[in-house]
């Protein structure tokens, strides 16, 4: 890479490290995971940097290699999620109380992890319904289904929180 | 919803751990790599996809113009040659993939069944269905299989693997076995060594050699007030992998379960270990 090519990476990453630093957490959960996600991201962000810094959505770009990162660390490690057009329903759908008990990650996190991310991608780090879709690899109809059936379930937390 | 809610949410940041002068100067050495030596590196994977289209491609035949020998690897990057796993390094089994499933079944299915507590079923597991449709028995060994695809900047598939799972239900309480056979590397290859416990869970791990020359990693680890996992890697000198865990929860205890765990997992280390270095839990029989 070129020099002046890596000053504009350094730029952007350092930018940029805060909130990826906060989306890798909202995704996992657990915030020595979410650098290493974030270390992977920018690593493979610099192998494609020449022609990425052209793009017009980087920020898009740069969430999805973030996201499929976390999607592929899970299936690694643990579970094998099979990519679905249709996501899976979660497997607890949290009830008024528990809503009430818990607090908003916790909530997100009881979100299977593609919604979550779907609902990460929408409304933390405000992508388009048509960029959400293209970094999950589904019909914008999924996206708008499912960020909005999670959307639901954490704005009955925040009224609950509020009353 | 915003993200001001989400920020408030998550609170103090921790000081990061982000070395990012590390990252870039191994992406720098890699970048020289791949630049200096391009037959070791990235160059390694286009020489394997020149090789296969050699060989797939009869002469004459249009295809073959997909995937040209010699073609130049910085014409067109290729993600999966710097794929996060590593390739598989063992040889190509010698039975066909259902037959391999089939022995590995009744092996793993005669190591587990005597060590379970006497009375307990083993019935299917979620995990057995593979592909989405196709539900296999408990201890049913599939193969899992999926192609390394590039996309823009990114490699997925990979996967080559045989895998098996049940849920036990018994007096003790309900729990699941699963297994994974692989040739080494890839992306199911066991541990080799010990690693810290996945975040949010306490526990221990013990690294040993098995009697044969295997290498036994085996690790517990409890999630609070939640359920415990036991799991054992078994790498075998005969080029076999072999992952083996029990949870004491029935399907899987990093998704959200209805069960409460009240007791311990189906099998313990030892038995698990004696499981997996069973001789006849090899892809090389």
């Amino acid at each position: 890479m070129k020099r002046p090519e890596e000053a504009g990476f350094r730029d952007y990453v350092t930018a940029r490290m805060d909130v990826l630093r906060r989306t890798a957490y909202l995704l996992c959960r657990d915030w020595h995971l979410a650098d290493d996600l974030v270390s992977i991201t920018i690593g493979k962000l610099y192998r494609h940097w020449p022609r990425v810094r052209l793009m017009d959505h980087v920020d898009a770009y740069v969430h999805r290699i973030l996201v499929r990162t976390w999607l592929d660390e899970k299936a690694r490690a643990w579970r094998r999620e099979e990519p679905a057009e249709t996501l899976p329903e979660p497997a607890v759908l949290p009830s008024d109380d528990v809503v009430e008990r818990l607090g908003l990650l916790e909530l997100l996190d009881a979100l299977p992890p593609r919604r979550r991310a779907a609902v990460v991608l929408r409304y933390y780090c405000d992508l388009s319904v048509e960029d959400t879709a293209e970094i999950l690899e589904c019909s914008s109809g999924t996206v708008k289904s499912q960020t909005a059936r999670g959307l639901d379930s954490l704005r009955a937390l925040v009224v609950a929180s509020q009353s | 919803m915003s993200r001001e809610q989400f920020d408030v949410a998550i609170g103090s940041v921790p000081a990061s751990t982000v070395d990012f002068d590390a990252v870039l100067d191994r992406e720098r050495r890699r970048a020289r790599v791949r630049r200096v030596a391009p037959w070791t590196a990235a160059g390694a994977g286009v020489a394997a996809v020149a090789v296969v289209a050699a060989t797939v491609f009869a002469p004459g035949d249009p295809g073959a113009a997909a995937v040209m020998p010699g073609s130049s690897p910085s014409a067109s990057p290729d993600p999966c040659a710097h794929d996060p796993f590593p390739p598989q390094t063992g040889a190509p089994i010698p039975e066909t993939a259902d037959v391999a499933a089939k022995r590995l079944s009744g092996v793993l299915t005669s190591a587990v069944r005597p060590r379970v507590a006497a009375g307990t079923q083993l019935q299917p597991h979620a995990q057995g269905e593979y592909p989405k449709g196709k539900q296999h028995g408990p201890l049913t060994f599939y193969h899992v299989f999926s192609a390394r695809v590039a996309h823009e900047g990114a490699c997925s598939g990979g996967e080559d693997y045989f895998m098996a799972a049940a849920t036990t239900a018994g007096s003790a309480g309900t729990g699941n076995v699963w297994a994974i056979v692989t040739r080494l590397g890839g992306n199911a290859t066991p541990a080799t060594e010990c690693a810290p416990p996945p975040g949010g869970s306490e526990g221990g791990c013990d690294r040993t050699s098995g009697p044969n020359g295997e290498t036994i990693v085996a690790l517990t680890f409890t999630y609070p007030e939640d359920s415990t996992v036991n799991r054992v890697n078994v790498t075998k000198p005969d080029g076999t992998g072999v992952i083996i865990e029990a949870e004491n929860v029935a399907d899987s205890a990093k998704q959200k379960h209805d069960d409460s765990p009240d007791g311990p997992p189906p099998l313990s280390l030892a038995q698990l270990k004696a499981v997996a270095l069973d001789p006849g839990l090899t892809l090389y029989p």
